[in-house]
């Protein structure tokens, strides 16, 4: 028991300070929010440490892997939670008189994602996927002054809820099957009988895939997304779209290809479809956004598509895609949002035009925001593009070929309204009526988040051979 | 013999009152149906030996969350004019599509037996307790926390706006 608490010292300590900082939002009437924020990165940062000194190979209370797989999405899921923290700084409406409840309910929804990452029980998969997303639900509603972000939240909070209900239906069903909800109990029952001609199991499966679908926004179960991302505060719609994704996908991963063998099962099929439709949905429709979060909100359902790509391939390199490419996501995706909560902050307007002409206000500003178009878009040397060719180099070695073919077509309709907001920024003027963005920024926090963003994501990209050699040593599953 | 008969009387009953539940057009009506849907849930729980599964039934939920919703439709009062109909024009495709998955369901549940289990009757609270407490003990200190995050949305999203 011990043991196993050493194990858990990232989430006890992380809940622990979300705790100390309800505490503080309870008790102390002064307006902390420095202190609050100090406290919040202090700890992130603390727990960044003790999940990089945590050993490897072990398994918690019996129901988390602790594996070098898992301790890469802790380590992405908090360094997520530690830049959304920097970049809401200065947002006086989120960090304002309930900054404790704000960053402690970032924390416990990080705290999810952390279990999630190493969950082997269907119990702990449920209960880390509702800690992740029930902060979730009351920090899309957080801007109570603003309807959208009213409505953001309930229409997240039905369909969570409604997702979350099919799921434990299919849980019920498997456990009632297999007796356990430990994955490895049941990987030992698929092994002994003929599992693919077992209806229930299939629909238990299939009900479950549907929970996930709806939570990493695959389509046919995408329809909340973007009014979500669109009302939610525009910092929560960063950590939506990055982390929550990350975290999921890790579950899907262990489940769809530790646990049970897509293509033993004969579901291959049903998981390329998906694939194929999320991709295609996505690009097809973020084409004719005008919204620049509702743009990048398709762009994360398509983004999602592709990263499901190395789950269909289920092979090691597939899984080591799905590793690069989440991280590239993340990075990429957290920049773009980060430079669009800034002009809108400055211009009071989400839409593709308030990008116009923005080259000639501050061009470091539209320069950084084309390196994280270039990585969204996958074209080299970010580490979009590496995430990208990973998957569909796995995706290859399965021999989904005309998966691939696909997946390129959808990468040529992306490139083009990436690159309708980058021609917006260098071959248009400026909005005459909108105020324009000062040539000097004020935000150190942005600056310093963002640039490492880039750096990141140029330099990983640039030199891939060490993250590589580390993803292929942590993409090993768990004996 | 006495419950099979008792385990179908209790179904039909319980398919009956959540049908209504869902078709009643007062939200009061509607509450005390939901109130009648749950009790029965509890009572094929009975017959299923969860008895303490019964027991939390009736204690949380017609216990706890029917009290507190008949109270939330009391406090806001909607007009009788206002209730409005519980279904959109887009009921019979979705009516189409849940049938669907009955059937589905339905085929699949009558192919794949469950291992049998043999039937004992014992009370199970003391296992469930030992259970939570040892080898279960992680999902239950992490359902804390989740109680924790919802009773802050609670409240954060019940305190008065201008009231910092």
């Amino acid at each position: 028991m011990l043991d196993s608490l050493k194990l858990l010292y990232p989430e006890i300590f992380l809940s622990g300070a979300a705790m100390l900082l309800l505490g503080v939002e309870a008790f102390v009437k002064k307006n902390l929010r420095r202190w609050v924020l100090i406290l919040g990165c202090g700890s992130l940062f603390f727990a960044m440490v003790l999940v990089l000194s945590l050993p490897t190979g072990n398994r918690a209370f019996g129901l988390l892997a602790i594996d070098n797989f898992s301790l890469f999405f802790k380590f992405l899921a908090i360094l997520s939670c530690l830049l959304i923290l920097c970049i809401s700084e200065n947002d006086t409406e989120l960090m304002g008189d309930h900054a404790g409840a704000y960053v402690s309910l970032l924390i416990l929804s990080t705290v999810g994602m952390l279990f999630l990452s190493s969950a082997e029980d269907l119990l702990m998969l449920f209960i880390g996927m509702e800690l992740t997303t029930i902060p979730l639900f009351i920090l899309a509603g957080f801007l109570r002054k603003e309807l959208r972000s009213s409505e953001s939240a309930i229409k997240f909070f039905l369909v969570g809820a409604f997702s979350t209900g099919l799921m434990l239906y299919g849980i019920s069903y498997i456990y009632g099957l297999c007796g356990s909800t430990h994955f490895r109990v049941i990987f030992a029952w698929t092994q002994s009988q003929n599992v693919s001609n077992n209806a229930l199991f299939l629909l238990g499966l299939f009900l479950i895939l549907v929970g996930i679908g709806f939570k990493l926004s695959l389509a046919p179960f995408h329809q909340w997304t973007p009014d979500t991302y669109e009302g939610a505060p525009t910092p929560i719609t960063a950590f939506f779209s990055a982390s929550r994704e990350a975290g999921v996908i890790v579950v899907a991963l262990r489940l769809f290809s530790q646990t049970v063998d897509p293509g033993a099962l004969g579901i291959q099929h049903t998981l390329i479809l998906i694939s194929i439709l999320t991709m295609t949905l996505g690009n097809l429709i973020a084409l004719k956004q005008e919204n620049l979060k509702r743009l990048l909100a398709y762009s994360s359902i398509a983004h999602a598509g592709t990263l499901f790509i190395g789950l269909v391939a289920n092979n090691s390199l597939g899984r080591e895609g799905v590793m690069i490419y989440s991280l590239a996501y993340f990075l990429m995706s957290f920049g773009a949002f980060a430079v669009v909560i800034l002009i809108s902050r400055i211009k009071k307007s989400e839409s593709l035009s308030a990008l116009r002409g923005l080259s000639k206000e501050n061009l470091g500003l539209s320069i950084l925001m084309l390196f994280f178009l270039l990585s969204l878009a996958g074209i080299p040397p970010f580490l979009g593009f590496l995430g990208k060719w990973m998957v569909f180099a796995s995706a290859i070695q399965a021999k989904l070929y005309w998966l691939v073919g696909i997946a390129l077509l959808n990468s040529v309709v992306a490139v083009y309204y990436y690159f309708r907001m980058a021609h917006a920024m260098f071959f248009q003027d400026p909005d005459p009526s909108q105020s324009a963005i000062p040539e000097k920024l004020e935000s150190l926090s942005f600056k310093l988040t963002t640039l490492f963003a880039a750096l990141v994501l140029l330099i990983l990209g640039i030199f891939p051979g060490q993250i590589l050699s580390w993803i292929r040593i942590s993409g090993a599953p768990l004996p | 013999m006495i419950p099979t008969i008792a385990f179908y009387l209790t179904s039909a009953l319980l398919i009956f009152s959540a049908l209504m539940v869902v078709t009643q057009r007062n939200v009061f009506t509607c509450a005390l149906y939901l109130a009648g849907t749950l009790s029965l849930v509890a009572f094929l729980f009975l017959l299923l030996n969860a008895d303490f599964l019964a027991a939390v039934q009736i204690l949380l939920y017609v216990g706890g969350i029917l009290v507190i919703l008949a109270f939330a439709i009391m406090l806001s009062s909607i007009p009788q004019s206002k209730i409005q109909s519980q279904v959109n024009e887009q009921w019979i495709p979705s009516l189409l599509v849940a049938g669907a998955l009955f059937l589905v369901i339905v085929q699949s549940l009558k192919e794949s037996p469950f291992p049998n289990q043999t039937q004992f009757y014992a009370p199970t609270t003391a296992s469930l307790g030992r259970l939570l407490l040892t080898d279960m003990v992680l999902p239950f200190e992490v359902v804390s926390l989740v109680l924790l995050a919802s009773l802050v949305g609670a409240v954060y999203f019940s305190k008065k706006r201008n009231v910092g």
